[in-house]
C-alpha cells in the first residue's frame, strides 16, 4: 500500500464483496470517471477474478495498479486514476 | 479476401451449422471416417488379442487404423498407443514415462492443460511451473543451467489463445541432459506442422476429423517408458473401440491432402476477425500471437461485459462459441490461462473454426458482435 495519506479513508472505499465478476470493474470505472487525475481509489472485492481483472483493466485504460492487499473476506485493490 | 472452399473439397468435410464457432467443443465426423465407422462395427467387433477368425479380423482393422494414423503424423506404427481420449493419453504418458524415471521434477508451462497439472501433482513428484509472457509463450531461458527434472511438458500450441510454443527449442536444450520432453498436441493435427523434436505426443483423433473417442499416444522409439496394465495390441488401457480407431485411421488418410489450403484460409479469417474486432469494439482485450499461432484460434475479452451474457446472447443470435470466463467455468475459476497470461478474464469469448467454416458465417459474427457487447454493457449501466 502507498503512503496513508494518499489513501482515502476506509469509508470512501468501494464495497464490491459478494459480487461476481465484471460487477467489481465496473463499480471501478464509474469511480474513476468521477475522480480528478491522481486520485487514488481502493475497491474491496472477493470474486477470485477481481485479481486478474482490475490489473487488466488499469492497463487497458492506461490508469495504475498500486497494490492488492488481503482484506479477509477478499482484498483491497488500490489503483491510481490517470485517465478516465 | 479467403473464399468459401471450393465445392469438391468441401464435401470432404462435415456440414456445420452456420454460426458454430466452437470446434474445439466438439466438430461432426468426416463424412467418410463416420462410413468407415459403420463398416467396421459390423466386422470389428471381437477381441484382437484371440486366436480365432473374428478376432484375427479385429486385429487387422486396429492395426490398420494405427498404420494409417501413424503415416499422417509421419512416425512408425509402433510408436502409436490408441487410447479412448487425449486425457487419458497425457496421463498415461506422464505416468509412463515417470515409472521410467524415479527421481526428478516434473516441469510444465503454467499454461498446460488442467489434466498435466492434476496428474502432475498426483504423481508425488516436485511440480516447477514455468512462466510465459503476455502472448502465453514459455519464455526463453526457462531451463536451468544443469537441468534434473524427470520429464518436462510443453503444448505445441494454446488451445485457448492459439499462441505456438517453442517445443523444438525446449527439446533441443533438454537432449544432452537426456531430459524426455511430452507434447500436448491438442488442437493440432491437419492446423499446423507438428513439431518434429519430442519423446511423447499426446493427439486426439477429433482434432483432424475423427471420433471424440479415440486419443493417440505416441512414444518415440528409444524413449524410456512403461506401458499401462492391461494394454494390448496399441490400445492402451482396457477394451479397444476398435471401430472409432479405424473412423481415426480413415480420417487422418482424408484429411493429409486436404488440410494444409484449409488451415492457410482459416489463418486468413481469424486474422480478419482479429482486424474487424479491434477496429469496431472499444475496451478489448484480443490475446494471444497475432501471427505465430493455430490458424483457426482466436480468444478476446471485453471489459464491463459478463462472458456467460456474451456467449447467451451469442447463441441467442445464432453463434456457437466457448469462454474463459469465471462464469462460464465448471470450477467457477477464471481461466488458467488468461491468468498466467496477465489478460482480461471477464466478458471472454474464445473461437475455433471448424473444417470448412464459411466467410458468411465470420461476416456476419463481425456485424454482429459490435452489437452484442454494447447490448451486454448497456445491461450493466455502461
Amino acid at each position: 500500500m502507498p503512503a496513508s495519506k494518499e489513501l482515502p479513508a476506509r469509508e470512501g472505499w468501494i464495497d464490491e464483496r459478494g459480487s461476481l465478476c465484471p460487477a467489481p470493474v465496473i463499480a471501478l470505472a464509474r469511480a474513476a470517471r468521477n475522480c480528478d487525475a491522481g486520485a487514488v481509489i481502493v475497491v474491496l472485492a472477493d470474486d477470485p477474478a477481481a485479481e486478474l481483472d482490475i490489473p487488466a483493466w488499469c492497463r487497458m485504460t492506461g490508469n495504475e495498479f498500486i497494490a492488492a492487499v488481503p482484506d479477509n473476506p477478499g482484498s483491497a485493490y488500490a489503483v491510481r486514476i490517470n485517465a478516465h | 479476401m479467403p473464399q468459401n472452399p471450393p465445392i469438391g473439397e468441401a464435401s470432404a468435410f462435415a456440414q456445420v451449422p452456420a454460426g458454430y464457432l466452437d470446434a474445439l467443443g466438439g466438430s461432426p465426423l468426416l463424412p467418410a471416417a463416420a462410413a468407415a465407422r459403420r463398416a467396421a462395427e459390423n466386422l470389428a467387433w471381437a477381441d484382437p488379442a484371440r486366436l480365432h477368425h473374428a478376432g484375427r479380423t479385429a486385429g487387422l482393422v486396429l492395426d490398420s487404423a494405427r498404420a494409417s494414423i501413424a503415416s499422417f503424423l509421419g512416425v512408425r506404427p509402433s510408436e502409436v498407443h490408441l487410447t479412448s481420449s487425449i486425457r487419458a493419453a497425457l496421463e498415461f504418458g506422464l505416468t509412463g514415462v515417470l515409472a521410467a524415471r524415479p527421481a526428478g521434477a516434473v516441469a510444465l508451462s503454467a499454461v498446460e492443460s488442467l489434466t498435466l497439472f492434476e496428474a502432475a501433482d498426483r504423481s508425488g513428484r516436485e511440480v516447477e511451473v514455468l512462466p510465459v509472457d503476455s502472448n502465453g509463450r514459455l519464455l526463453p531461458g526457462s531451463v536451468p543451467a544443469t537441468p534434473t527434472w524427470a520429464v518436462a511438458c510443453l503444448q505445441a500450441a494454446n488451445p485457448e489463445v492459439g499462441t505456438r510454443q517453442p517445443v523444438e527449442e525446449l527439446a533441443g536444450a533438454l537432449e544432452p541432459f537426456g531430459i524426455p520432453v511430452l507434447v500436448d498436441a491438442t488442437a493440432c493435427p491437419a492446423r499446423i506442422p507438428l513439431p518434429a523434436r519430442w519423446s511423447a505426443l499426446a493427439l486426439s483423433a477429433r482434432d483432424w476429423g475423427g471420433p471424440a473417442g479415440v486419443g493417440a499416444l505416441v512414444i518415440r522409439q528409444g524413449t524410456s517408458w512403461v506401458s499401462p496394465p492391461g494394454s494390448e495390441r496399441g490400445w492402451l488401457g482396457g477394451f479397444p473401440d476398435i471401430a472409432s480407431a479405424a473412423a481415426a485411421g480413415i480420417a487422418a488418410e482424408t484429411i493429409a491432402s486436404i488440410w494444409e489450403p484449409e488451415a492457410a484460409r482459416a489463418f486468413a479469417l481469424i486474422a480478419r476477425i482479429r482486424a474487424g474486432l479491434a477496429e469496431t469494439i472499444d475496451d478489448l482485450d484480443i490475446v494471444g500471437d497475432p501471427d505465430d499461432r493455430l490458424p483457426h484460434v482466436l480468444t478476446f475479452s471485453a471489459l464491463y461485459c459478463s462472458g456467460e451474457a456474451v456467449v447467451s446472447e451469442l447463441d441467442r443470435r445464432g453463434f456457437a462459441v466457448a469462454s474463459g470466463s469465471a462464469c462460464v467455468s465448471d470450477t467457477e475459476r477464471p481461466s488458467h490461462v488468461l491468468a498466467a497470461m496477465g489478460a482480461l478474464t471477464g466478458g471472454n469469448v474464445r473461437l475455433s473454426l471448424p473444417f470448412g467454416c464459411t466467410d458468411e458465417t465470420v461476416n456476419d459474427f463481425l456485424q454482429q458482435i459490435p452489437e452484442v457487447i454494447r447490448a451486454v454493457r448497456a445491461d450493466a449501466g455502461i
